[in-house]
């Protein structure tokens, strides 16, 4: 049971540095370290098959998606 | 019976007849007692494993190095041990003592963090792959019913790598590495993932296990043909390799996403590349060609066999075909794999449905 508090409270770490981040590219980090860890909190609860989908999902096309779309935003750009 | 639960119960007998007690592990549903045998059986494992794909990643460099020197009229690595096979130790070596340059205009944790989002989950692969069976000794790390959902689940993280290392670098060549990653990364997956779905409808199940079994009379490439072929093309661009190294392209884009990076790190993504061609074939022979299903040897031969022809059919194309131009690959997955995989997947349901007990 502790696995799952110590996951947790990870998770809510990672989604609150992802929404208060200034740097969208440590922004969108964060947000894939949150969506690994969702997926682990569903391998520990025993249901693959959210896990798998988890991962194929989120990480694999919406994290590429957003990646994208901040390497084409105005203000990464500037940073630059 | 798992590797896993083999390992325990050698573990747990040992423990029992030396009367050391332990805390129970909290009981989730695991039919293990002890968290102590628990942790040092995983830990055993993950070394083993890592082990393993270091053992692979060393012996295709070489092979590689060798064979592009033939086709290329050199002798390749020469010095280090018989045939120059040492040659990739020391090279491992001499990149852990090279200076760790970081440039001051990137982002110093995206740029640190890149490296092992490329290389961690291939090695995650390598758990997931059905070894064989030794009698009722199943040689799987892990097995339970989505297996196949995460060996593609670790195919697909790796790209992420690249474009965050891409992006990090802050330097025009490693952004533009980055957009074409992505662009290829995006066309690439949806068929690679459609071609699965219709391998897993044949053997009506998620696990790698029973696909395997599933194939212990017709290997799947009979019926799924044009599956494997798009799936082979897809893998085939899931390499940083030519002919579909756009990414990379060394003529065009310096080194594209690894423009930056330099000593180990930059080692790290090399590895990362062939660790994933190592798993790519491995994934193959699994899902296509029957796995460790076959006569007279015993079964974890037979897959070296089928994943050793698939790595030299690799290192074959790699070394005798040009690139492709972006659009070109962008067409290709958009425009013909796409399709042919949903045509494909019609084929297989109708496999599935008129001759679902032959398969």
């Amino acid at each position: 049971m502790i696995i799952f508090y110590i996951l947790s409270l990870v998770a809510i770490v990672s989604a609150l540095l992802a929404a208060s981040s200034k740097n969208l590219l440590h922004s969108s980090l964060w947000l894939t370290f949150l969506v690994f860890d969702v997926a682990a909190i569903f391998f520990y609860l025993e249901n693959f098959f959210m896990s798998a989908i988890q991962i194929l999902v989120y990480a694999g096309a919406i994290i590429t998606l957003l990646l994208t779309s901040v390497m084409l935003s105005r203000r990464y750009q500037d940073a630059e | 019976m798992n590797l896993f639960f083999f390992l325990m119960s050698i573990l747990y007998g040992i423990l029992k007849f030396l009367h050391i007690d332990f805390v129970p592990f909290a009981s989730h549903g695991y039919p293990i007692g002890l968290w102590i045998a628990y942790l040092i059986v995983a830990v055993v494992e993950v070394i083993l494993v890592f082990a393993l794909a270091m053992l692979v990643v060393v012996i295709l460099v070489y092979v590689f190095r060798k064979y592009m020197a033939d086709v290329q009229n050199r002798i390749g690595p020469n010095r280090l041990g018989p045939w120059g096979s040492l040659q990739l130790i020391a090279d491992v070596f001499k990149l852990i003592q090279k200076q760790d340059i970081i440039p001051t205009a990137a982002d110093k944790t995206a740029y640190r963090v890149a490296p092992y989002l490329v290389f961690t989950p291939v090695v995650i692969g390598f758990m997931i792959i059905p070894f064989g069976n030794v009698s009722l000794l199943n040689l799987m790390v892990i097995n339970f019913n989505y297996t196949i959902l995460f060996l593609v689940a670790t195919m697909i993280i790796s790209p992420i790598g690249e474009i965050i290392g891409g992006l990090a670098s802050h330097n025009k060549y490693g952004m533009l590495g980055a957009l074409r990653a992505a662009a290829q990364d995006m066309s690439y997956e949806v068929p690679m993932l459609i071609s699965l779905i219709s391998v897993i409808i044949l053997a009506g199940s998620f696990n790698a296990q029973d696909i395997v079994i599933a194939q212990r009379h017709i290997p799947f490439v009979v019926p799924e043909f044009l599956g494997f072929i798009i799936f082979f093309l897809a893998v085939l661009g899931k390499q940083v390799f030519p002919p579909f190294d756009l990414p990379e392209s060394a003529s065009e884009l310096v080194s594209g996403y690894t423009t930056e990076y330099s000593g180990m790190r930059y080692g790290i993504f090399y590895m990362g590349g062939f660790a994933g061609t190592a798993l790519a074939s491995l994934v193959i022979a699994t899902i296509y060609f029957g796995g460790w299903e076959g006569p007279i040897f015993p079964g974890t031969i037979w897959l070296i066999i089928k994943a050793g022809v698939f790595m030299l059919i690799f290192l074959l194309i790699q070394v005798s075909v040009f690139r492709v131009r972006v659009d070109q690959f962008l067409n290709m997955g958009w425009k013909y794999l796409l399709p042919l995989s949903i045509v494909n997947l019609f084929i297989s349901v109708g496999f599935a449905l008129f001759a679902g007990g032959v398969f």
